[in-house]
């Protein structure tokens, strides 16, 4: 066990439920509802994308609109946080994120091809470094950035790694960061692979048939709990590996997930016996799911609640690691465990069962897991215990 | 946060005519099989770890850095939906998730352990040479596979626009790859790697570097994105002499990796690297035999 631990003092969120932490916990608290089905027209035909637009947020200014969301949930986090102006600027940075600021490029091409034609270049400066330089820049940072591109489990691995460096001493402070924007190349990429249902997003439901993309930008300050009584969240336990079975899919016997899972499961020295829920990854894809229903089983002989977020906010990819996890943690502070009525409660042979009811629940341990492309699987074990109950 | 290196692999390239060269013949040399459907970008994380992978630990981690990316893949889906009016493919759309080439890397190398795409904008290896560095230091893995790669995308003119360089820089391919385990004592060490510094400002850097007592034989390399005018000064500070590294090869965003690459090939007693960004913030990476 660390010295220090690094607990969650302050957060920023902005998704389809609304902006700011109060706004996203009230929105948890009813149904999940159905997504915007949005009429791209960038191709030579009308494709419906169904999507879960930032609440509040047009989608005009694209070249501003990523930055001025990101400062704003930062400011949120920062603010709960309470750190002094020294604390601010010797922080580091970790950002997790799919697409970074695909679709600030992406309105750039757009907006030279239109003025100078076929002379037009696609991606100028590229970096997934952009995002990170301009933070440092605007909010006057000195740390060091870390920018983690990842897939789905991106933002979470940011958090592994910003945790780390705070229990060692490295740094005091933290701020994770997890972005994911509206883009075409997502949107039209994900509409190729045939991942996008027709209808609403039913992680492990029978009626599955694919997934909502979902726009959500978080931001999570960490570090050192200060004097007091307050039973903080934080990281007690992680792990991530590799599944080289195939770049898109995890093993489907589940005994990759089965291994993630126990990995965090011993990182944590926690038993399977006291997770008290678990955040599913839950991409109402067939086969992931069926996969992810396979190594649960595998790893706890009588599964906890287990909880879905994505389809209140959609699928956010990269940065779906940080906003699944302040939504879980946030909705457990106030008072009750996420409940998806009417989803995933007949899932045929998967033999699990999501959570149906806002019920109330007790200080613990809770699983969160993050399964991207590329064979990226991660398992978060998070608590709120205190010290003293941790044995 | 000190770790040894065991091996490296490196393959860097000017590209001075509008025709690359063709990769696929050294990716199946160096990783020891052929891959269908990837890109150069991976090719070249394929040639490059295969070719540091000489120890086959199969629980190694992958660490890898660009900093640009995959510039040819998200260019071929930009140009897709923006100029063509397509959607991309969906193998080309995978293949722009950088961990794509992580993933490549752990399948043909036979890896399980954590993969991660980790960069920063002007830091790009370093920040992910000091993550590997204190993932093993801690325990949390027992060797890594850390490399950095850096593509040219067609044509030349177009990608020196891109970058932002100006229309005569010669530019070059890269992949660079050193193999670190975390305890020495089973392996042919080649060089340590020494905790990793960042320093906020140019003064704490100064009053760091005053502190060490560098071995006799330690040579001095600066980073790409330090003035030539702040690398003659730091040379003078230090009264190192200077670790030239970069040869006639031309501009790529990761030249760390050359320099660490070659200093293990060298046999100089120690380098001291130095870059720093236009923020103001250093970094030193110091290695020794």
């Amino acid at each position: 066990m660390p010295q220090t631990r690094a607990v969650f003092l302050g957060a920023g969120i902005h998704s389809s439920l609304g902006n700011g932490v109060d706004a996203n916990i009230a929105g948890l608290k009813n149904p999940p509802t159905a997504p915007l089905i949005l009429k791209n027209t960038v191709t030579n035909e009308v494709l419906d994308i169904p999507y879960k637009l930032l609440a509040q947020t047009s989608l005009e200014d694209i070249n501003e609109r990523a930055y001025t969301v990101v400062l704003d949930v930062i400011e949120q986090a920062m603010t709960e946080a309470q750190l002094n102006p020294e604390q601010r600027q010797h922080m580091g940075l970790f950002i997790g994120s799919s697409s970074f600021d695909i679709s600030v490029t992406e309105a750039l091409y757009q907006q030279e091809l239109q003025f100078v034609g076929d002379d037009a270049i696609a991606l100028r400066n590229p970096s997934f470094g952009n995002l990170a330089d301009y933070l440092i820049q605007t909010l006057d940072l000195h740390g060091e950035d870390y920018n983690f591109n990842t897939a789905c489990s991106s933002s979470a691995n940011a958090l592994i790694a910003a945790t780390a460096q705070v229990e060692a001493g490295l740094i005091d402070y933290a701020l994770v960061i997890g972005l994911e924007l509206h883009n075409n190349v997502t949107a039209l990429g994900f509409h190729s692979l045939d991942l996008l249902t027709s209808s609403a997003m039913k992680p492990f439901d029978v009626q599955r048939d694919g997934l909502v993309l979902g726009e959500g930008v978080s931001a999570l300050v960490i570090g050192p709990a200060p004097d007091g009584n307050k039973p903080y969240f934080y990281l007690r336990g992680s792990a991530c590996l590799s599944d080289t079975f195939s770049i898109t899919a995890t093993n489907p016997d589940g005994s990759m997930i089965y291994k993630v899972m126990t990995d965090a499961l011993a990182d944590s020295e926690v038993s399977t016996d006291n997770i008290s829920a678990i955040k599913v990854h839950g991409t109402a894809s067939l086969r992931n799911d069926e996969s992810e229903a396979a190594g649960m089983n595998q790893a706890f002989s009588t599964l906890p609640s287990l909880c879905a977020i994505k389809p209140f906010i959609g699928h956010t990819l990269g940065a779906c690691g940080l906003n699944e996890l302040i939504l879980f943690y946030r909705s457990v502070e106030a008072g009750f465990l996420i409940a998806t009525p009417g989803i995933g409660i007949d899932t045929g042979a998967l033999e699990l069962q999501l959570n149906q009811h806002y019920s109330a629940v007790a200080p613990g341990n809770f699983m969160l897991n993050y399964f991207g492309f590329g064979g990226n699987n991660t398992s978060l074990i998070i608590s709120n215990l205190a010290q003293e109950d941790l044995s | 946060m000190k770790a040894y290196i065991v091996a490296t692999g490196a393959y860097c390239e000017n590209i001075d005519a509008d025709e690359l060269p063709v990769l696929k013949p050294l990716v199946k040399e160096a990783s020891g099989r052929s891959v269908r459907r990837i890109g150069r970008f991976i090719e070249l994380a394929l040639i490059g770890a295969g070719r540091a992978a000489v120890q086959k630990l199969d629980h190694t981690a992958v660490y890898l850095s660009s900093g640009r990316g995959d510039i040819e893949v998200t260019v071929n889906v930009l140009n897709s939906l923006f100029y063509q009016n397509q959607a991309p493919r969906p193998q080309t759309f995978i293949n722009t998730v950088s961990n794509a080439a992580t993933f490549y890397v752990a399948q043909c190398l036979g890896l399980q352990g954590a993969s991660s795409f980790i960069t920063s904008r002007y830091f790009s290896l370093e920040m992910g040479l000091k993550s590997a560095c204190f993932d093993l230091s801690r325990g949390q893995i027992e060797s890594a596979l850390v490399g950095a790669v850096d593509i040219v995308s067609l044509p030349l003119s177009t990608h020196r626009q891109r970058l932002g360089i100006t229309a005569t820089t010669p530019v070059a391919e890269a992949s660079h790859w050193l193999q670190l385990v975390a305890k020495p004592d089973q392996h042919a060490v080649l060089a340590s790697v020494e905790p990793i510094q960042q320093f906020p400002n140019r003064q704490l850097l100064s009053t760091w570097l005053q502190q060490q007592n560098f071995e006799d034989g330690t040579q001095l390399a600066n980073g790409q994105y330090m003035a030539d005018d702040e690398a003659a000064e730091w040379l003078a500070e230090t009264k190192l002499p200077p670790f030239l590294y970069r040869d006639n090869i031309g501009h790529f965003d990761s030249q760390v990796g050359r320099a660490l690459c070659q200093f293990v090939k060298s046999d100089i007693a120690a380098l001291v690297y130095i870059n720093r960004d236009p923020r103001g913030r250093y970094t030193v990476i110091l290695l020794k035999r």
